[in-house]
Order: structure tokens, then sequence, then C-alpha cells
């Protein structure tokens, strides 16, 4: 067995991932919650960034490219655009009792923090990637282990509250939100860009 | 071709996205008997055919007869229409509490089933696009097939519901919704990149 190349493959899966990326709309979302809510939500985004990455790593591909005829470019201007409304309608809104809009904790943590925030076009081209290079039940176990390291960070996150408080939070939410737009205006540019490309 | 109709029942089956309907209708069909139950969704999923070919073959001819709208604009409008009932679909709830209210009312059965929780704008129009691309018996064919894999998915929504709980219905549905948009973005890329070369 190659320890090296399981060690690598780790890595580049993290650096894409980058599950550090994910703690502000973790924080976000989670933060009128107690910290069993805050357990559960960083379960659900873990078990869904793998379920898709699993997913698509065995059979994904295929069923995108042959049947639905789309590619990771139109997943990724979609994905895109759903993050940027999100961003969007957080920023202008005020932030009252209806705060997002009955869609649950849990909910929001699946999508869109674990997809496609977190797990998007990127990391599925990269766990396809590690799928070529490594034996399936390596690959399975990289995933495994990223996933694993996503719900630590996301676990983990909770102390950044205390030190912020209650004011921070807030104006940090608001700056997350322009930052998610950013990501998101990078999405969707990249994706028109390519298609431009192709053309 | 035959990869063609393929794409078209699962783009069909992602829009009508019964398991997305599953919570809404265990929810409200909670108090029926078993075979009440199922009575309700035979008839809705026959009701909801009817409605989607009849529908999209109207309207198709209307389209091209009367509007002379082409395949292209069509093509461009669904993908805005699907682009957006998918955006809605994932910040917010996929129906609101006013149109759930409205149901709620009259007590869920067969034809609020059909319509609107299975067949929405969003499967009219897709509808439309596969009676444009495919001819008539094709797209029959495919309204046939993306209904009873509909039907089989409520049929036995009480072993979906067990086997995926709750929130992993949510996940699913919501994670298709996504891919919906990415179908989205590709109806309308096409639009408009045939519009340009054109």
């Amino acid at each position: 067995m190659d320890w090296r190349s399981i060690i690598e493959d780790t890595v580049t899966l993290f650096a894409i991932v980058n599950p550090i990326s994910g703690i502000p709309f973790f924080l976000e979302i989670t933060k009128n919650h107690d910290s069993k809510t805050r357990h559960h939500a960083a379960t659900t985004t873990a078990l869904t960034g793998a379920a898709i990455l699993l997913a698509f790593s065995f059979f994904g591909q295929v069923i995108l490219e042959k049947v639905f005829k789309i590619t990771l470019n139109d997943l990724k201007i979609a994905g895109g655009i759903v993050l940027l409304c999100i961003s969007v309608i957080s920023i202008i809104k005020n932030q009252g009792k209806n705060e997002h809009h009955g869609v649950s904790t849990a909910e929001l943590s699946a999508v869109p923090l674990a997809f496609p925030l977190l797990v998007g076009p990127g990391s599925i081209v990269t766990s396809l990637l590690i799928f070529q290079r490594q034996p399936w039940f390596i690959a399975a176990l990289i995933i495994a282990i990223n996933s694993l390291l996503l719900w630590a960070t996301l676990r983990l996150s909770a102390p950044i509250y205390k030190i912020i408080g209650d004011l921070g939070s807030k104006v940090f939410a608001k700056v997350m939100y322009i930052l998610l737009a950013a990501i998101a205006v990078r999405f969707i540019l990249t994706g028109i860009i390519a298609y431009f490309g192709k053309a | 071709m035959q990869m063609e109709i393929l794409q078209d029942i699962l783009t069909l089956f992602a829009i009508l996205n019964p398991i997305g309907c599953l919570a809404v209708v265990m929810e409200m069909s909670a108090k029926m008997k078993d075979r009440e139950r199922s009575a309700m969704v035979n008839l809705g999923a026959v009701a909801a055919l009817m409605l989607l070919a009849f529908f999209s073959l109207i309207g198709q001819k209307l389209l091209q007869d009367i509007f002379k709208i082409s395949l292209n604009d069509l093509m461009s409008a669904a993908g805005l229409i699907l682009l957006v009932i998918s955006i809605k679909s994932i910040v917010f709830e996929r129906f609101s509490k006013n149109e759930l209210g409205s149901l709620k009312l009259k007590n869920l059965g067969a034809v609020p089933l059909a319509f609107p929780l299975l067949v929405g704008p969003g499967a009219l129009v897709t509808g439309v696009l596969i009676v444009q691309r495919q001819g008539i018996a094709n797209s029959i064919f495919i309204f046939i097939t993306a209904i009873l894999l509909s039907w089989l998915v409520l049929r036995f929504m009480k072993v979906f519901g067990k086997l995926l709980g709750e929130l992993g219905i949510k996940v699913i549905s919501k994670v298709m919704y996504v891919f919906l948009g990415a179908i989205a973005v590709k109806f309308l890329a096409a639009g408009i990149s045939a519009y340009i070369k054109g």
C-alpha cells in the first residue's frame, strides 16, 4: 500500500472541500440554537457531503454526461446562482423572526452548506480523479476521512461564538454573506467562461 | 435517440419530484386508511398524466401554430422557469404556507395531488418542450414512464419514509433541485447560443 499517495490525496481533497470556508455559514445558520442542534447540523453536513461524493464517484459522471447531458459547468453556474440568491436575500432582508423562511437548520446544513458550497463541482472532479488513481475502498476511505475532518471542523467552530459575542456574530454574518456572494459570482463566471472556451 | 428519451424521462421525473412531495402527502394523508390512500395515489397519478399530456399537446400546438414560437424560444423560456423554480425550492420551501393552507382546507385528494403538487407549471413547460422535441408518440411514452415512476414512489411512500427519514427526504429533494437548476442552465445556454449562432 502506498501511504504517501493516500496522504497526498486526502490532503488534496481536504484543500478543495476546504471545511474552514464553511465555518461562517455554519455559525450563521446555527446561531440561535443549542449545542445539540449544532451537533446534529454538523453531522448532517458531513454525511450529505460524503454521500454526494461517493454517489458521484461510483456512477456520477455516466449519469450526468450521458443521461442528463449536463456538465460540471452547468452545475457550477446553477450552484452559483443559488448561492448568490441566498446571499443577496439575506443581505437585503432584515433578519426577523422568520429568519430562514421556514427552512430548518438541518436542511440548510445539507443544501446549500454541504452541497454545493463545500462539496461542489471541484470536489466531485477531485474525488473522481482519486477513484481513478486508487482502489475503490481506499478512495472511499479517503472520502470518509475527509467527511470526518469536515465534521470535526464544524464542531470545533462553536467556541468562536463565545469570542466574538452576539453583536459580533451579527456583523460577522453580514460580512460573511458578502463573501458568499463573491464565491457565488466566481462560480457563475468560471462556468460561463468555460462555456465560451468550448465554443 | 434512446439516450435522449431516457434523458427526457429523468428530467420530467426531476421536475415532478415525487420524493419532494412525499413529506407533504404523508402529512396530509396521515389520517387516511391504507386503502383510501392508495386509491388517492392511483387516481392522482392518472389525473396527473391526463393533465400533463392534455396541456402539453394542446400547448405545443398552440405555441407552434398560432404564436409561431420556435424550439429555441421555448428552450430559453423553459430554462428560465425551471431555474426560478429550482432556486425558489432551494432558498425557500417548495410550497409556501399559503399554498399548503389552501390545500389543507379541501383535504388532500386526487386533484391537489395531481395539480399543483406533482404537475405544476415547471412540469407543463417541460412537457411542451418534450412534445416539441420528440414528437407526439415518443412524448406520450415519456409522460407515461415518468408518471409511472412517480406513482411507484408515492405508492410505496411508507417504505421510502422509513428508509430515508424526514430529513433524508428533504435533503434528497433539495439536491435534486440543484440538478434541476443545472438542467435549466443547460436549456438556457443552448437556447441563447442557438440565437447567437443563427
